[in-house]
């Protein structure tokens, strides 16, 4: 193949695919420019928070928790708010238990979950907005969470707490650098719908004419390198 | 002619020095990035064509059933009381070969005990071979536990043990002796999967995980990015200049032909079929004009004199002619769209190789 031709053929497919290859470009480099951790929020929420130092002995024991619900799963005795509770599944429901009596505790109110959220909280913007959330969860939490409460903070970057109405505990932290992570995935594996298919159509068409202009490319890198030193003749 | 040639060159200056700047960095950068671009669309394509089952870790794996523990659990105040100092956060109930156990995690660090004991949760050889296999559906044999030494991409709260499956995809099984928890099984297929990442987030030290913040891939990244926003820019500029038109937008070429002569104005050949530039043009089918950058405005090969009304030159041609020759109508050949009319050749190397090239 001449060298005219690669040069054509280079810049053809490179007018193809110019848009995708520069979306791929630049949120591939977002993506590895964002610290991981920091999009998942984690410096948000400190766990360690919500320990507590001088423990109580639970009067109501595993033994007994277990003999009263023989089918539970999960179980665990955890500090919230300066107390321990009990939380379960129980025929696949998440719940949450007194450690005195044993008995199911109602789901958290707006105060409790406010006070859960602002212990586990690190940063130091106030709560400006909150919201229970039973059924349809937003698409950045998993359904799974559900119910939660939705917790909004005044900051820069639109942070959200979401803190399981059931436990109290912060179960998901996003913010608008996640937001736009999750935005710039969606354009990276082009699945414009459910965010997550890579085996689509769409992605291999566009994945396969980026490989001919690269291949192009490549080729025309060889081109130009060679015989540089030459005489051009007169 | 002259006139124009001069106003020409005053005023683009700048701007074509712009664009003649970013090619070379295009150039460049893909000679640095460019094999790497062709990883990320290899692996890309990988990702996308490779069927999950293909790359599966788990086809093995057991799904993960608590199976509720049947022996008698010790009273947690002790547990609590000697950890309170570092701070409680959570105590589970879980368990290991269906002998419960505590999971107590505090500020510091989370610890295993039995549950029924109290004694810190430790494994025998013939234990942690129980758990594997309770974890694996084959049928192929288990290998002894082994612990590893090396550093390992997982989540392990103490050493971590492997044992090895003689199946078809070579199973391998990761538990951490100190909670006795599965970590993962891993095989020749994820094997794969692993290297298809490695490559794509050209994490070459993966032993401890294949991770995508560090700074190759950050350094790399952005240099791509370059290659990119340079080569868009040309693309543009290469629109501009009118190199890009497509083939049903064209403006209509009047029809006729292109006569090509010697520098002696002898008669060379004709050309009718005039599509793309005049390089294009005359080369179709044979390289009868020598190019080396196949024409990128580069090399200066492609030069040609318009008999009559040479088109202005472009950047490319005031980069790569001397004034003298722009006022004689030379050109480069690889720049201009092709019209019907007369050229000739502009030199001596040209005559040599056209002849070469008839043969």
């Amino acid at each position: 193949m001449t060298a005219t031709r690669i040069r054509l053929y280079h810049k053809w497919f490179a007018l193809i695919t110019a848009i995708q290859l520069l979306i791929w470009l630049a949120t591939g480099a977002y993506m590895v420019l964002m610290d991981i951790e920091f999009i998942r929020g984690k410096p948000l929420v400190n766990k360690a928070n919500t320990a507590m130092y001088q423990v109580d002995t639970p009067a109501y024991s595993f033994t007994d928790f277990i003999e009263a619900h023989p089918d539970a799963t999960d179980i665990s005795l955890y500090a919230h708010q300066g107390t321990l509770y009990y939380r379960a599944n129980i025929a696949g429901k998440l719940q949450r238990f007194s450690s005195k009596t044993g008995e199911v505790l109602p789901l958290l109110d707006k105060q409790q979950a406010l006070d859960a959220a602002q212990r586990g909280y690190t940063g130091r913007a106030k709560f400006i907005g909150s919201a229970f959330i039973e059924q349809n969860a937003p698409s950045e939490i998993p359904a799974r969470l559900i119910p939660v409460w939705q917790l909004t903070l005044d900051d820069a970057m639109h942070s959200t707490l979401y803190i399981s109405a059931v436990t109290g505990q912060v179960v998901s932290a996003r913010h608008d650098y996640w937001r736009l992570f999750d935005l710039m995935w969606m354009l990276h594996i082009m699945d414009y719908e459910t965010r997550e298919n890579v085996h689509n159509p769409l992605l291999t068409l566009m994945t396969s004419l980026a490989l001919l202009t690269a291949l192009f490319g490549i080729a025309l890198s060889y081109i130009s390198f060679r015989n540089q030193n030459r005489e051009e003749p007169v | 002619m002259s006139l124009s040639t001069l106003r020409h060159t005053g005023t683009a200056g700048t701007k074509h020095s712009i664009s003649l700047l970013l090619q070379t960095l295009h150039k460049w950068l893909g000679l640095i990035v460019g094999l790497q671009l062709l990883i990320w669309v290899v692996t890309g394509l990988a990702f996308n064509l490779i069927d999950e089952r293909f790359l599966d870790a788990n086809p093995y794996r057991t799904t993960d059933k608590t199976a509720s523990p049947n022996t008698a659990l010790a009273p947690t105040a002790d547990l609590l009381q000697q950890y309170q100092a570092e701070g409680i956060i959570e105590l589970k109930l879980t368990s290991v070969l269906s002998r419960a156990v505590y999971a107590l995690t505090t500020t510091q660090q989370t610890r295993w005990f039995w549950a029924d004991s109290l004694k810190p949760l430790s494994l025998t050889n013939t234990e942690i071979l129980a758990i594997a296999k309770q974890s694996y559906s084959g049928s192929a044999e288990l290998s002894t536990p082994q612990i590893l030494s090396r550093e390992t991409p997982f989540d392990a709260n103490g050493p971590v043990a492997m044992l090895t499956a003689a199946d078809e995809v070579g199973t391998r099984i990761y538990i951490d002796t100190a909670s006795g928890a599965v970590l993962a099984h891993q095989n020749r297929q994820s094997d794969l999967k692993d290297l298809l990442f490695m490559l794509h987030f050209m994490d070459y030290a993966p032993d401890n995980g294949i991770g995508f913040n560090h700074l190759l891939v950050q350094v790399v990244s952005i240099a791509t990015l370059l290659l990119g926003l340079s080569g868009i820019y040309i693309l543009g500029h290469k629109f501009h200049q009118g190199q890009l038109s497509l083939p049903f937008l064209k403006r209509k070429i009047p029809k006729g032909k292109l006569a090509l002569f010697t520098q002696a104005a002898q008669p060379l050949a004709e050309f009718t079929d005039l599509n793309g530039t005049y390089l294009e043009s005359i080369n179709r089918g044979r390289e009868r004009l020598r190019t080396q950058c196949g024409g990128g405005g580069r090399c200066g090969l492609c030069k040609l004199r318009f008999v009559e009304q040479p088109p202005s030159p472009n950047d490319y041609d005031l980069d790569k002619l001397t004034a003298t020759e722009l006022a004689q109508g030379i050109r480069l050949g690889c720049q201009h769209e092709a019209h019907p009319g007369k050229l000739e050749l502009a030199t001596q190397a040209q005559h040599r190789d056209w002849s070469q090239s008839e043969r």
